[in-house]
């Protein structure tokens, strides 16, 4: 064996320049695939952390009707008691209750209608993306059932600013002919760089939103959210167990299904095109092999001479394929490291194109995206180039083994 | 037992509608130790018994035995292995392979035949010294000249001790001295060694070498004499 690999590694360096073109074609296709899943995983981890964070939780608490119909009246009753189960049986999580209804915000010069939401200020200031982003003022204090804050935008077009006085009205969920009011106070003022959050949202602590809403104790959601994924199955599982009060638990996957779904759309789409790309530069793969086959025919017609089995010729062209695919595959694997690289140190700037953010299935996305390394799949990636690269030799392969000695021969 | 024993052995070859008997119901027995010459003019058939006598085409009709063993009921591979360990070939254009030194060309056979790689190496050398490439064991082909590189091609026909070397036009490519020089080698070989060999050739030189000539005229063997 060690003398037919030494003898298919010379063959591969007769025509150095064209075996060079041809690693270098897989190489970098592999390379661009890598590097194009890295900055996906990265986007698809972002849109996934802001979505769990900001939208559901891990595990979330809601409603049976709440995923498909997120009216009002669609609450959690005695949310106070599932958070707290949640929180001792989740002691390291975030546990976090929401409460979401529509509303109009008025100030002394203008009414807007904009999107209120009930927040528990002490987790939510972790989870929260404008928490980070205070431009005035100060996040909500836990038990100020009179603070609310909002964005910047919104200030400007109601003309208000902290400490300003704030009237939100919100349809009473018994009876929408009617509505509620409530007196609140601008605590501060955030921007978030979402245009939708800057523009419409509103947030009070939910002691205030449940009075809005008429709700005794209730939320729309109870999240937990946890440091990673890997508790979520355990901690759903445990969740379900529990008394809640007929709501249900629900996985990140099960209470955002739209993101799930694109995420699923997407990474298919995207495994379309690399194997597109992968099967255009395996058609150059094998139109190398198959040329130098042709050019060695009266060589392998004397190999054959001599005693060689066509078989082992064809095993001597599927090394030559063998080597070609794993030398690809290593600088694939170098290129596809070094082009995601920047992607991951310094990101990929969209603002020219999206601005700040862009909203993907509900969820913000910066406009600097930033790629995530995913050994596994590169590694994935790599060893399918490899096998792709060996069968591409097979054909080349399997005509050596067509070959009658004595045409060989005479092949000029 | 001879070593090669052919009855009736026919080759047609298609050309469009015409047919072209290469060669027409020839019987011959070459015994071991023969230095044997094969020669006609061109299209005579020589080179197709050649092929024939090698296992590397097929008869048309009739029969070749190597040593007893029928080629024509032989699957390729028992064929391949027929030409790995009992034969070796020297061809015309020398068919170097040319990634390959001079000595592991020679030893090219011995790897077929999974001979442990001290001993394919010192046999390799000591092969080489016999037709004279000493000191030349690292050199590809490229780095070799005609002349020398043909000695490499009898070095390789030898060096895994077949019982029959066929040899098609071996000297066409080679000057006038170098030629004398490699039938003199192959000569030695013969003396010396005990190999048999079976040329097709025009080359009268090797004719002189020759115990034995079978003249082919339109496929038939029209003479047959013994020095």
């Amino acid at each position: 064996m060690a003398p037919l690999i030494s003898m298919a590694f010379r063959n591969l360096f007769r025509n150095r320049r064209r075996t060079i073109i041809t690693v270098l074609g897989i190489s970098i296709g592999l390379g661009l695939c890598q590097m194009v899943y890295n900055l996906n995983l990265g986007n698809y981890n972002t849109m996934l952390d802001r979505g769990i964070r900001g939208m559901s939780g891990h595990v979330v608490v809601q409603h049976s009707e709440w995923l498909k119909n997120p009216d009002v009246k669609n609450v959690v009753e005695g949310s106070t008691a599932i958070r707290d189960r949640l929180q001792a049986d989740n002691p390291q999580a975030l546990v976090t209750r929401r409460i979401m209804a529509g509303g109009l915000v008025t100030s002394p010069t203008n009414s807007i209608a904009a999107a209120v939401m009930g927040i528990d200020p002490e987790p939510e200031s972790e989870l929260n993306r404008a928490a980070s982003r205070m431009v005035e003022g100060a996040w909500l204090k836990a038990g100020d059932e009179r603070g609310l804050i909002l964005g910047v935008t919104l200030a400007e077009r109601l003309g208000v600013g902290v400490k300003s006085r704030i009237v939100v009205m919100a349809p009473d969920p018994e009876d929408p002919t009617e509505s509620t009011s409530r007196l609140f106070r601008v605590r501060g003022i955030y921007r978030s760089g979402i245009e939708v959050i800057d523009n419409f949202s509103v947030m009070v602590s939910i002691p205030a939103a449940q009075a809005l809403v008429r709700g005794e104790d209730s939320a729309h959601q109870v999240a937990v959210i946890y440091d990673t994924d890997a508790p979520s199955a355990s901690g759903l599982a445990r969740a379900e167990t529990m008394d809640l009060g007929g709501a249900v638990a629900l996985s990140w996957q099960e209470a955002l299904p739209d993101l799930q779904t694109f995420i699923e759309v997407d990474t298919r789409t995207n495994e379309l095109f690399f194997f597109v790309l992968g099967f255009i530069v395996i058609l150059g793969v094998i139109n190398t092999m198959l040329m130098s086959v042709l050019e060695r025919v009266r060589e392998f017609g004397v190999m054959m001479a001599v005693g060689m089995r066509p078989a082992s010729l064809a095993g001597l062209v599927l090394i030559e394929g063998t080597l070609l695919g794993i030398a690809s595959a290593l600088l694939g694997t170098v290129l596809g490291t070094a082009f995601t690289y920047p992607l991951a140190t310094s990101g990929l700037d969209f603002s020219q194109e999206m601005g700040e953010t862009m909203m993907v299935e509900g969820v913000a996305m910066d406009a600097l995206m930033f790629a995530q390394y995913a050994p596994e799949r590169m590694v994935l990636y790599a060893g399918v180039a490899m096998v792709m690269t060996i069968l591409a030799s097979a054909w080349p392969a399997w005509r050596v083994t067509r070959m009658e000695p004595i045409e060989a021969i005479k092949h000029s | 037992m001879a070593i090669v024993s052919v009855r009736g052995l026919s080759r047609d070859y298609q050309q469009g509608e015409h047919t072209v008997h290469a060669l027409r119901s020839v019987s011959l027995d070459i015994e071991p130790g023969e230095f044997t010459v094969l020669m006609g003019p061109s299209g005579s058939g020589k080179s197709t018994l050649l092929n024939l006598i090698g296992g590397l085409d097929k008869p048309t009709a009739g029969s070749v035995k190597i040593e007893g063993a029928d080629l024509a009921a032989m699957t390729p591979a028992e064929r391949s292995d027929l030409r790995r360990d009992r034969l070796g070939f020297i061809f015309q254009a020398y068919n170097l392979i040319p990634v390959l030194t001079a000595a592991e060309n020679a030893e090219f056979v011995l790897q077929l035949q999974g001979k442990p790689s001290d001993e394919r190496r010192a046999r390799a050398m000591e092969t080489l010294e016999v037709v004279g490439l000493k000191g030349m064991e690292g050199r590809r082909p490229n780095e070799l000249s005609g002349g020398q590189q043909q000695r490499v091609a009898v070095a390789r026909a030898i060096a895994g001790d077949p019982a029959l070397v066929l040899a098609d036009e071996p000297t066409a490519n080679l000057d006038s001295t170098t030629s004398d020089e490699l039938i003199a080698t192959m000569k030695h070989l013969n003396t010396e060694y005990g190999v048999t060999f079976v040329f097709a050739t025009h080359d009268p030189k090797v004719m002189e070498a020759a115990q034995r000539v079978v003249r082919l005229v339109d496929g038939e063997i029209a003479e047959d004499t013994r020095a």
